[in-house]
């Protein structure tokens, strides 16, 4: 693994912009950004991104089986007890779900291991599935990077495939704060996606979805909505006037994706699979064994862009990141040195679309805890490598 | 428990087919891309609509053709795909009193050919998609016949609300007349997104 130095494409903004890529650069700092490229063997993809994402998925999906019958568990990831019966029955149901984002500290020395899993409203896909792709392709042409080069992005097809397993057989609605750029540019994509995959797909915003007399969700010109696609966690829908109107077969993802998209499934994981090679020594907060970590990170249940992040050595604070969620019940989770070179941390996110490892996204900052202003870098497969 | 190795991959694969082609963006992503960024010539907004007869929909503002032509295509649909019942009491039981009548039996794909009469529930109205609408928009010359996902009958179940029929995914599977989308009046709205966030949902 490695990363390297590449010449941008002179005209990449005007090709964002062409593709809706509004949001490639946020608050005046790039967000995309191509003069770099982390650059990996064939083995290291399959051996250790892949087989990761396939592994974690497999501990993720027992774990799951695991809590939504349990109420002490159910506790424990802090999901609303009114809500349990929700969670449980859209797993026996078999819910569908469509996609998750493993994020991993790998820097090629040692098995990828499990920093946290975006199960619920991982983003950057458009960048990972189809941005990322077509710089490739255009490198390739004009000679940057030779013929044969390859990168770990299977996404597009999968999402497309993943969406084709809903039969065609209702408006597919796609919920978002739409007055955010990025999140109404990532449901843009995948409702393309679902459109690919034969869908009739209708954006809504998140906000204004209603309820009619029978309880059913409506949207704006007032038919029910009977299969949404939502980019809004389920850890505040559970605590939103409308919960109670919540039932399985509806949202993708589904109520049971609430297990998974909680850093509570860290210290459960280690707990199931201690030693295994791609988690972290992971606890509760309030268990004393997270006392043993001696450089650990402090992270709260439920914040996103790695807000309220602590890391501390032999229990002094060395970094910390601000945020919303600072009042929440934590994890501890054992230090993992990420791969940094020219002064860049990175985080891989392996994606599992469906049921399958499809690809991956790299994300890097000058800080080693990824934030939302982590910028997305591209990444290539060495052409012929072993 | 012992750490346990993920298996070693035997196969070697590659990701990339030999012909490497750019991804491409159907119509919606460019279409919402094109409307979120303001620009002015956009295709109208087309949404939906029903009608209970060509009057109704001539006198809202569609063009004619458009509406005679998708009153021509749902009737002729709902001659092949109305749920059919061999007696009135099972026919009313799902579509309510006096909500169907008695004609002669169609073949169909689901029912093969078969004498006699069957009881369907009456056709309330059709549909004007949004998709259809688009097409006559882009085509002067087109001419919609039927027979395809654009239009469809709108019936009227029990409860007094309008539906459509889901197209059934078997050629020879019975329509399921399972109402999807159905019109009905929101009670409510803004039940989530209380939460602000400044950064958006994603992480």
């Amino acid at each position: 693994m490695e990363r390297i130095l590449l010449p941008e494409r002179p005209d990449w903004r005007d090709k964002a912009r062409a593709a809706g890529f509004g949001f490639h650069e946020m608050y005046g700092e790039p967000y995309w950004f191509e003069a770099a490229a982390y650059a990996f063997t064939l083995a290291e993809i399959e051996d250790e991104i892949e087989a990761a994402a396939e592994a974690l998925h497999d501990m993720c999906m027992t774990l799951v089986e695991e809590v939504a019958e349990s109420p002490d568990l159910l506790r424990r990831l802090a999901i609303p007890e009114a809500h349990w019966a929700l969670v449980r029955d859209s797993w026996r149901a078999g819910d569908l779900h469509l996609y998750g984002r493993f994020d991993l500290a790998y820097d090629g020395t040692g098995p990828a291991r499990l920093l946290e899993y975006n199960a619920d409203t991982p983003t950057s896909i458009f960048e990972a599935a189809y941005f990322q792709h077509n710089w490739l392709i255009d490198q390739i042409e004009a000679g940057a990077l030779p013929e044969g080069t390859d990168q770990f992005n299977l996404l597009q097809e999968s999402l497309i495939e993943a969406f084709a397993a809903f039969p065609p057989d209702r408006i597919f609605h796609f919920a978002c704060a739409i007055q955010n750029e990025e999140d109404r540019g990532t449901c843009a994509y995948l409702m393309d996606c679902a459109g690919q995959a034969g869908h009739q797909a209708q954006m809504i915003d998140i906000a204004a979805i209603g309820v009619d007399a029978q309880g059913r969700f409506t949207d704006t010109a007032s038919r029910t909505i009977d299969r949404c696609f939502k980019l809004y966690p389920w850890e505040d829908m559970l605590r939103e006037p409308f919960a109670p109107h919540i039932v399985p077969g509806v949202f993708i993802e589904p109520p049971w994706k609430a297990i998974l998209s909680n850093k509570g499934i860290l210290p459960l994981l280690w707990e199931r699979h201690p030693g295994h090679r791609n988690l972290l020594p992971a606890f509760f907060a309030d268990d004393p064994r997270a006392a043993s970590l001696s450089a650990a990170v402090s992270k709260p249940l439920f914040s996103r862009e790695g807000e309220n992040v602590t890391l501390t050595r032999d229990g002094v604070t060395i970094d910390e990141t601000g945020g919303d969620y600072a009042d929440q019940p934590r994890i501890v989770q054992a230090y993992a040195a990420l791969h940094a070179s020219a002064g860049q941390h990175a985080v891989l996110g392996s994606w599992v679309i469906g049921d399958r490892a499809a690809g991956l996204g790299l994300r890097e900052d000058s800080s080693r805890i990824t934030r939302n202003l982590s910028r997305f870098v591209p990444h290539i497969i060495l052409e012929g490598s072993a | 428990m012992a750490d346990t190795s993920s298996p070693r991959r035997a196969a070697r694969r590659r990701f990339a087919s030999p012909a490497r082609t750019r991804l491409a963006l159907g119509s919606i992503a460019v279409a919402a891309s094109v409307g979120l960024a303001g620009c002015e010539d956009t295709p109208p907004n087309f949404q939906d609509a029903h009608f209970t007869s060509v009057t109704e929909c001539t006198r809202a503002g569609f063009p004619d053709r458009l509406c005679e032509d998708s009153y021509n295509a749902a009737s002729q649909d709902y001659l092949t795909t109305a749920p059919q019942f061999s007696n009135q009491q099972s026919c009313e039981a799902d579509w309510g009193d006096q909500q169907c009548m008695e004609r002669d039996a169609v073949p169909t794909a689901a029912s093969g050919s078969s004498a006699g009469s069957v009881f369907v529930p009456l056709l309330a109205g059709f549909a004007v998609s949004q998709a259809l609408q688009k097409r006559y928009y882009d085509d002067d010359n087109f001419v919609y016949v039927g027979g395809s996902s654009y239009g469809s009958p709108i019936y009227r179940n029990r409860n007094g609300a309008t539906v459509q029929l889901a197209p059934s995914t078997s050629p020879t599977a019975k329509a399921v007349a399972k109402p999807v989308n159905v019109n009905t009046v929101t009670a409510a709205r803004s039940g989530f997104g209380g939460k602000s966030s400044s950064r958006g949902f994603g992480g």
